[in-house]
């Protein structure tokens, strides 16, 4: 990839996938022998995040948007695929704790399944076990070369300071034991960005301002079940920006909040993301939130990216069937835009293990033809960028 | 329009130790037949103990202090000896008139589809639990046969009713919520955020099968729920509620498009819309303020823009309005006048 470094993406990941296995139980892994099945939870999908730009992700619940946040993060190991962080592919997280465990499963209870193997399988499982076990054994090795190369461990150290995340619910997302002061600085303290306690308890004041908890010292000796809803994630988003981050992740983070105090949380982040800098993931459910936020837009369906480009021209023009359904079933608030006639869309979200050979949204679509159970579409350029993952966008939205 | 629930002057606190939580405050409404009346307002703003106290599941340590819910047939559930002396009022009814009224008359949608059922029961025979209670008589072919006839009005197929709770999608669960909530022709239905935690999709499905039902049965309805855009899709009437009291009611649209109180405007102002031009929105400052001492005068006074001396010190009566009322002392200045 040759770029100049001043427009290289902060975060560009590539074709990138995560799949889940679906576990079975002891019983049912003895004695029935079935195809190992995967969930599908984000399915060969491709971001690309400028510094300073808000690129929002929506869909329904379960179709992979948390999970892009995760793998983005880092704290999700991803199945395929690359992630570009400033251009330097940050593989995956190192820890002990990780290894032992991997250590643990390939030396232990990988050659228990092996022994019991020989009395209720056939040879050939067998042989495919064992082929598992020596592939787990050449992984465990790799992991071990990287947790003792001190430079990749700085790296993924360094990684965890400049990519933050703001969490869904203020509620739950800081700990109820610890003061404000103690929450905001922890982050400052762990990575230790500053050499004395005094700057730190500075940096925490300062960014407190400027989260518009102000004066900053009524807040920092209170803990969190003293602050309201809206002022707890207002905490929430100046610990993520108090360490300088180059990208967060804000995962819903509005969603538990009361609609009068949604707006200035959004608008103090917006604000942040715009005077540091800091590329933004914004993921929601919610269109209407989107629109406020973000320039660029991906819907994603079924860990699938079926449409993206800007938010405007999406939500005005949709043209994959999947995002005319979720434009028409969002509820207006204006009493005179009322619904009539029925959605653009049949049935129920299908579930990510067995899914529908060719175009993922097909048993749904009003548009579906043959062939769309047939090839499963890639997102095509409509114009620049704008991308759509549907082979009959043209016909539908009658485009020569 | 008949009036068919009346309330007057309702109060709901709950003491703590830390003093009395003044939930519900002063509230009176009605509810026509065949209306579907919209209660919207924050978290913690007593919408929810509002329509407990009209089902009377408040439980220690709340109580219903003052006032009187008027139930049109309420008189059906009394004993025939003494109806003559007796109002129609449903806090005057002893527990077991009440039970009878519970699920019968006035049936409740539970917020949460996804935990309001039994997950050890089939649905069938938790929504048959209900004909069971109040219809014992009735032979148990028969009431599964209903329990069949109104799974097929909601929408799911009869052959889901021996599922169990968890086979069911989020959608099927909040469609066999409403089923059991009809299954006895009830008057009156409460439904609390009865299709927030639904994806949109499903909650626009939803929300039109709730549409078609109660224009079918006629119902009146009370939709208590904290998304705008959700009444203005299903309801007539709109009544907003701050801090325990309600502070503009009216008809939709008039509210929606004329809205007189300055927390009213604010709320809908705050409010994203993905249709329209992208409107620079406003937050309202400051936060709801703490119901065991709620400030003089005005309980929003403290966040209100167009404050003036009279909020601080006063409590605002209500104010007729085109086709409601408002609670805000803007409103007096400009009848003087």
């Amino acid at each position: 990839m040759k770029m100049t470094k001043s427009n290289e993406p902060v975060i560009d990941a590539i074709h990138v996938s995560k799949l889940f296995p679906v576990m079975k139980g002891i019983i049912e892994g003895l004695f029935k022998r079935s195809e190992q099945k995967y969930v599908h939870a984000v399915d060969d999908i491709s971001i690309t995040i400028q510094a300073g730009e808000t690129f929002g992700l929506v869909g329904e619940s379960g179709c992979g948007k948390s999970t892009t946040g995760m793998l983005l993060l880092q704290l999700l190991n991803r199945t395929s695929g690359t992630i570009l962080y400033k251009g330097m592919d940050v593989a995956s997280s190192f820890t002990w704790p990780g290894y032992i465990s991997l250590i643990l499963n390939v030396h232990f209870f990988m050659p228990i399944g092996y022994g019991l193997s020989y009395i209720f399988r056939s040879k050939e499982s067998r042989d495919s076990l064992k082929s598992v076990i020596n592939k787990s054994k050449e992984e465990a090795r790799i992991y071990k070369e990287n947790l003792d190369d001190k430079e990749v461990l700085d790296r993924i150290k360094n990684l965890r300071r400049e990519i933050q995340i703001i969490f869904q619910n203020p509620y739950d997302s800081l700990s109820p034991r610890f003061n404000v002061m103690d929450i905001v600085a922890e982050p400052l303290r762990l990575l230790k960005v500053y050499p004395s306690e005094a700057e730190v308890e500075q940096r925490v004041l300062k960014e407190l301002d400027s989260v518009g908890l102000v004066p900053p010292e009524d807040f920092i000796n209170r803990f969190p079940h003293e602050l309201s809803g809206g002022q707890r994630q207002r905490v929430g988003v100046a610990r993520a920006f108090t360490v300088d981050p180059e990208f967060i992740v804000a995962d819903e983070p509005v969603s538990m909040l009361d609609v009068s105090v949604r707006v200035g949380i959004l608008r103090t982040m917006n604000k942040l993301s715009k005077e540091r800098g800091t590329a933004f993931l914004f993921i929601t459910h919610d269109l209407a939130l989107a629109r406020v936020m973000c320039n660029q837009i991906a819907v994603m369906y079924l860990g699938r990216i079926v449409e993206q480009g800007p938010t405007e021209e999406i939500l005005h023009n949709p043209l994959h069937p999947y995002t005319k359904a979720l434009i028409a079933a969002v509820p207006k608030p204006d009493p005179d835009a009322h619904r009539t006639e029925d959605l653009p869309i049949v049935g129920e979200v299908p579930s990510g293990i067995d899914i529908a050979p060719g175009c993922r949204f097909n048993p749904r679509c009003i548009y579906a033809i043959e062939e769309c159970s047939q090839i499963d579409p890639q997102l095509e350029t409509v114009k620049k960028d704008y991308y759509v993952a549907c082979i009959r966008y043209k016909e539908i939205n009658k485009i020569k | 329009m008949m009036v068919l629930l009346e309330i007057n002057n309702l109060k709901t606190y709950f003491h703590t130790r830390s003093g009395s939580v003044k939930a519900v405050d002063d509230v009176s409404f009605k509810l026509g037949k065949g209306e579907v009346l919209g209660l919207a307002g924050e978290s913690g703003c007593g919408k929810t103990t509002t329509c407990l106290s009209i089902m009377r599941m408040i439980d220690n340590p709340g109580e219903i202090l003052e006032g009187e819910i008027l139930y049109e047939n309420a008189k059906e559930v009394m004993g025939s000896s003494d109806n003559t002396e007796r109002t129609n009022n449903i806090l005057d009814l002893t527990d077991a008139e009440m039970r009878r009224i519970r699920g019968n008359h006035i049936a409740m949608i539970f917020q949460g589809a996804m935990n309001a059922m039994n997950p050890v029961h089939r649905i069938g025979d938790q929504i048959m639990e209900v004909l069971k209670i109040h219809e014992p008589e009735v032979p148990k072919e028969e009431m599964w046969q209903r329990v069949i006839d109104i799974l097929e009005v909601v929408g799911i197929d009869s052959s889901r009713a021996r599922d169990y709770p968890h086979q069911l999608s989020g959608g099927q669960k909040q469609r066999a919520l409403i089923a059991m909530a009809l299954i006895n022709n009830p008057d009156i239905v409460i439904a609390d955020e009865p299709v927030t935690a639904l994806d949109v999709i499903v909650q626009a499905q939803v929300l039109k099968a709730t549409k078609e039902l109660q224009k079918k049965f006629n119902l009146s309805m009370i939709m208590i729920t904290h998304d705008l855009s959700v009444i203005a899709e299903v309801c007539e009437t709109l009544a907003i509620m701050y801090a325990g009291k309600m502070v503009e009611y009216g008809k939709l649209r008039t509210v929606f498009k004329e809205p007189s109180h300055p927390y009213t405007q604010l709320l809908i102002e705050a409010f994203p819309s993905i249709v329209g031009p992208l409107k620079e929105l406003k937050d309202i400052g400051g936060d709801v303020p703490d119901l065991r001492n709620p400030p003089l005068g005005c309980n929003f006074h403290p966040r209100c823009p167009k404050v003036m001396d009279i909020c601080r010190t006063e409590e605002p009566p209500s104010f007729a309005t085109k086709d409601g009322f408002v609670a805000c002392w803007l409103y007096e200045v400009k009848k003087e006048k």
